[in-house]
């Protein structure tokens, strides 16, 4: 298999970009809003007064982003800019550029729901397995029913709870934001500090709100290695504990979770959305939000296309894997 | 046939107390109904943003919705778009992820990318887009069938995965040489090895499907149960805030 598969899945990885791409462009003008009529008007009726030559800066600003081409040359010019990753300007903070937004709440989605979502993993899966596990410690098993009511509760709400109980009416953490207003993004200490403050609280939200249904899949999988017959005839030669737990059963249970860990990772460049937004965070979420509501096409299309391309990657390399993750699968040519 | 309810329920505390939470919610819908005018859901039925209190048990909102009314007549249509949606979601995915895995070559190529392309693009992108679109709202089933067929993608991906291993295993190629046609080999041989995730997944999915329908962008008629205690919590917020 290797390289003609090799090949064959980056083709597709390649066909998956484009035509991802080509529905992120069409999407968004489906609605069919004039996002920058709205904007003058939104800025005129700011402003108090109408003017009279309203509609020809309407004309105007829109040759200049180019909307008032036919779509298909609208559509080739994005093509060719998307390859570049040039997501030229946003229409309601013009003159900023996308990529620089963009660039600038990056780090703070990566590191925030990067950093959950691989801890939640890791303590969700473990948890899980051990619920399936015979052998398990009692405390284990108990703690499972309320981390799944846990789950159950959407972040936001659970986000909102912890702003309120420990916020607000305890006083412990921050109510909103990245870092304290007013102090300037820098690479030292007091502020590394201030930072992770204020992502103690939407970082216990995500974990909180995310163990559960991890643990749930976990679970499920490993329910069903434990009647297989390597695992008796391991558990009859002997082995230790450690070994069938880890290898016997979690390393053949890990293949959904892995697929689905290589999904919400890919998807974290959209950020969890809401999250975000309950708590100020200065992250990609937020910025998506504000360009979905503002009609700001571009400032969304340089986050979708960015998401597009961190999931196919996402995809191509767990494909690419799976047969290291499991031996047994094979890759034949069709 | 009561008594051994009792005795497995007796065996399996779990889920005993699921079923208590399940039933306690529905209760709580069913009986709240009863207590309230659901009416009084709608703007302008009470005085603006009341802490709780007798009347008005959670309060109200800066629309003057009685919050106690909007949550009993929210829950039940939560609980109904996650259903509908996790169901259609979960078994549509499941069917496509048999179908691609076991069958594999271009009909897995084809649906795989399919469902890649779909997971790219954000849900919440797609939900705006039908609200606007859609422009004078829509109905609680209509609401379920949009977010199911977002809901679909990811369980057909996850459940791919563990089909591409248990189709090389022993008793499927047993089965595939004396003769079980491919249908049948799905549903007899990799069906019931994968029923505890698929049950997992449904879960998941009313849950997460429950939560989608908090994106308020339906301009829907009816409040759906998530938005209600998020406003009743908000709510509170912004009367200790005020």
């Amino acid at each position: 298999m290797p390289v003609y598969y090799l090949a064959k899945r980056v083709g597709i990885f390649f066909l998956i970009v484009w035509l991802a791409a080509t529905l992120n462009f069409f999407l968004p003008r489906i609605a069919g809003d004039n996002p920058v009529a709205q904007k003058v008007m939104q800025m005129a009726a700011l402003g108090g007064n109408l003017h009279a030559g309203m509609q020809d800066m309407v004309k105007e600003y829109q040759s200049k982003f180019g909307i008032d081409k036919p779509l298909w040359k609208q559509y080739l010019t994005y093509l060719v800019d998307m390859t570049r990753f040039d997501f030229g300007y946003s229409i309601a903070n013009y003159p900023r550029k996308v990529s620089d937004m963009i660039l600038e709440g990056l780090p703070w989605t990566v590191c925030l729901i990067m950093g959950t979502t691989l801890i939640s993993f890791v303590i969700g899966n473990v948890l899980g397995a051990f619920q399936a596990w015979p052998r398990a410690p009692r405390w284990l098993t108990t703690i499972m029913p309320p981390l799944l009511a846990m789950s159950a509760i959407p972040f936001f709400l659970l986000g909102l709870i912890l702003v309120y109980v420990v916020g607000f009416s305890l006083q412990l953490a921050p109510l909103y934001g990245g870092y304290t207003a007013g102090a300037i993004p820098q690479w030292s200490w007091s502020f590394g500090l201030d930072v992770a403050y204020h992502a103690v609280l939407p970082a216990t939200a995500i974990i909180l709100g995310s163990l559960g249904g991890w643990a749930l899949g976990m679970r499920a999988m490993m329910v069903t290695t434990q009647g297989e017959d390597y695992v008796t005839f391991a558990e009859a030669k002997g082995l230790s504990d450690r070994t069938l737990f880890v290898d016997y059963g979690m390393r053949n249970a890990i293949l959904p979770q892995a697929t689905a860990l290589a999904l919400s990772l890919g998807q974290l460049v959209s950020g969890a959305v809401l999250v975000e937004i309950v708590f100020g965070y200065p992250g990609i979420g937020t910025l998506l939000f504000q360009g979905i509501r503002g009609s700001d096409f571009f400032l969304v299309q340089g986050i979708v296309f960015l998401v597009i391309v961190a999931i196919g990657l996402a995809t191509l390399i767990l494909d690419l894997t799976y047969p290291l993750l499991d031996p047994r699968i094979v890759h034949r040519n069709a | 046939m009561g008594l051994t309810w009792m005795n497995y329920l007796a065996r399996n505390r779990e889920l005993g107390v699921g079923l208590a939470l399940l039933l306690g919610m529905i209760a709580f819908a069913v009986i709240g109904g009863l207590l309230v005018d659901p009416q009084n859901a709608r703007p302008l039925s009470a005085r603006v943003l009341q802490p709780p209190s007798w009347a008005l048990p959670f309060g109200s909102d800066r629309q003057g919705r009685n919050l106690f009314a909007v949550i009993t007549t929210g829950t039940l249509l939560t609980l109904r778009i996650g259903l509908i949606a996790g169901i259609l979601g979960v078994g549509i995915g499941a069917a496509i992820a048999f179908v691609a895995a076991y069958y594999g070559g271009w009909v897995d190529s084809i649906l795989r990318s399919i469902v890649d392309i779909g997971l790219t693009v954000p849900n919440l992108m797609i939900l705006i887009v039908v609200a606007l679109t859609l422009r004078q709202g829509m109905t609680v089933n209509v609401m379920a069938l949009v977010i199911a067929s977002l809901a679909w993608l990811y369980p057909a991906r996850t459940i791919r995965s563990q089909v591409l291993t248990l189709r090389e295993r022993a008793f499927v190629q047993i089965a595939r040489l004396s003769g079980t046609s491919g249908p049948g080999i799905i549903v007899k041989e990799l069906m019931p090895n994968l029923l505890p995730y698929l049950m997992a997944s449904l879960v998941g999915s009313v849950c997460c499907d429950s939560r989608l329908d908090r994106a308020r962008c339906a301009r829907p008629r009816r409040l759906r149960g998530a938005d209600a205690w998020y406003d009743a919590l908000l709510g509170q917020l912004h009367r200790r805030g005020d």
